[in-house]
């Protein structure tokens, strides 16, 4: 029988979660408004995760804001 | 002194002081009367540091009178969003937590604003812990617009939007994570800039999110804009996130053409779709920029929903961070929807949030690819609509808060994530008369090129000189 995939940030989870990990608690309402503003953002966020690449890091942040200093048409003067 | 006053612009103000045309006392007690006029209806200061202000303002015609050399904001009065840090006085943060805070050192920000002369009359109104684009505080009372008092200023530099449009100082400082300069800056007819991550130091200001987060001004003008910014910008030896570039002469910027500039705009707006009001002032603006001379070309954004989750990861999973022990210990200290607001990042993995620190350069080469490979800067809204209502944005934690979120942040926050600068600029008024902004944004530290633009179009425009009604003068 196909099981309906639940998602992944249910009020119960968050609970569990925040519980656990953090020693915090949070009563239903909160971890059920929680988990509806979670869900969305980490639903996008996986389906970004796709571009991530075997050897991205963090600091290649500065090398590629290094590098479009001086790119582009740069048709008005600094 | 008349109110006429008041209507000075910063360089303004600052030049009739360095002339001896009028006192920086008198130009001092002026705002401060003023604010004292105006608080109750706007409620945007936290704190009106008078006698200090007073005090200060003296010293400075002391040393006009006695011929020293001068800085490019002596005499000139001053306010910050209640974030930054000054030794001996309390530095609440829009928080009932941090009430009685009194930090132990001065930000970098405020040192190098002292050093050119400005006076700090006080701290400003703001989102609680800078967490709120749309500027409420349930701790200190809500800040309201200038231009209608019924409507927000925008956040979560609240104070800073609502205190220089009133007229009750020349300009301020805010800090934007996800559009808290640009924000207030649009719903309130301002000029406000975010520079490339890391062009000003962070030392000594509140912190929301360590990767994200940029101090920037508002002001009434591209140039008061570009003399603030020139002075808070570049190294800070105490503040190893600061970058090391050298800073340009942004004033000299403002006086140059735009004539050859290619703007990138796209018409979906990145997936976004403003308000018929919004949509028709970029179209104007478009006109405008045209008519100097610059040319427009069509580009294709990337889908801003994505990359606002992204940007949303990183603010979330940072700020828990910081405020984690608060948290557990004084969680009743927050207002429910700000706690919200940062409680959901316990709930974000560290691969979740690590993956979205490491896009970041993936992304920023798409937006490169996308954009500069084929124009100067792109123009965007900066928020897709008015000013809304205080009882529009009156949602408190329920399930419309992530609605209200992109309503207001749709278009400034992916540029936090990008780390690129952005300045908003006052483009044109709604039908019920309320400011409406858009932003130019910019290769990594090219905000001359910014303030460029923002000054080229306010030379053909009269926008920023017209005042809300409420200021009486």
């Amino acid at each position: 029988m196909k099981q309906e995939k639940k998602t992944t940030y249910d009020s119960n989870f968050m609970e569990l979660l925040f519980a656990r990990l953090h020693d915090h608690w949070v009563n239903e309402a909160d971890a059920e408004g929680l988990s509806k503003m979670l869900e969305p953002i980490n639903r996008l966020a996986e389906q970004a995760s796709n571009g991530l690449n075997f050897d991205d890091e963090p600091a290649d942040f500065l090398r590629v804001m290094n590098e479009m200093k001086n790119t582009g048409n740069n048709n008005t003067d600094e | 002194m008349s109110d006429a006053i008041l209507e000075y612009s910063l360089t303004e103000v600052a030049a009739g002081i360095r002339k001896k045309e009028f006192s920086s006392e008198e130009v001092t007690r002026n705002c401060l009367e003023k604010i004292e006029e105006l608080q109750p209806k706007l409620n945007c200061f936290i704190s009106v540091y008078r006698e200090e202000a007073i005090k200060a303002a003296k010293y400075a015609d002391t040393a006009v009178a006695s011929g020293d050399e001068l800085g490019s904001l002596h005499g000139v009065p001053l306010a910050h969003k209640d974030m930054f840090y000054r030794s001996g006085f309390i530095s609440t943060g829009g928080s009932k937590i941090q009430r009685e805070f009194r930090p132990s050192y001065t930000a970098t920000v405020l040192h190098k604003l002292d050093a050119a002369g400005a006076i700090h009359v006080g701290g400003l109104n703001m989102s609680e812990f800078a967490s709120g684009p749309a500027g409420q505080n349930g701790h200190f009372g809500d800040c309201r617009n200038p231009w209608n008092i019924e409507c927000a200023p925008g956040g979560s530099s609240s104070g800073s939007g609502a205190a220089v449009a009133a007229r009750l100082v020349y300009g301020a400082l805010g800090s934007d994570t996800g559009g808290s300069v640009r924000i207030p800056s649009a719903l309130c007819g301002l000029v406000g800039i975010k520079g490339t991550q890391g062009r000003v130091s962070r030392r000594g200001g509140m912190p929301l999110s360590f990767s994200l987060d940029c101090f920037g001004p508002l002001a009434r003008t591209a140039l008061d804009c570009a003399r603030l910014f020139y002075t808070i910008a570049g190294e800070d030896k105490k503040d190893p996130t600061a970058g090391k570039e050298p800073v340009p002469d942004y004033e000299a910027m403002c006086s140059k053409e735009v004539k050859g500039a290619c703007i990138g705009i796209d018409p979906t707006f990145g997936g976004i779709k403003p308000s018929d009001e919004v949509s028709e002032m970029i179209t104007r603006t478009i006109k405008q920029y045209e008519s100097l001379g610059a040319k427009i070309i069509e580009i294709s954004l990337p889908d801003q929903d994505e990359l606002n989750a992204l940007s949303n990861v990183i603010t979330r999973s940072e700020a828990a961070t910081i405020h984690r022990k608060w948290l557990k210990e004084k969680r009743d200290d927050y207002s429910p929807q700000v706690r919200r607001r940062i409680e959901i990042g316990l709930g974000i993995s560290a691969t979740r949030y690590l993956e979205a620190l490491s896009l970041r350069s993936h992304h920023l080469q798409l937006y490169n690819n996308a954009a500069f490979s084929f124009c100067d800067v792109v123009l965007l809204p900066t928020v897709g609509e008015a000013a809304p209502t205080l009882s529009e944005i009156d949602v408190g934690d329920s399930d419309e808060l992530p609605q209200m979120l992109r309503r207001l942040t749709g278009y400034t926050r992916p540029i936090n994530y990008y780390g690129l600068p952005s300045i908003n600029v006052p483009g044109g008024f709604s039908s019920t008369g309320l400011p409406l902004g858009f932003q130019i944004i910019g290769r990594p530290y090219h905000e001359g090129q910014l303030f460029q633009m923002a000054a080229a179009f306010q030379h053909i425009t009269d926008y920023h000189k017209k005042s809300p009604a409420l200021s009486g003068t």
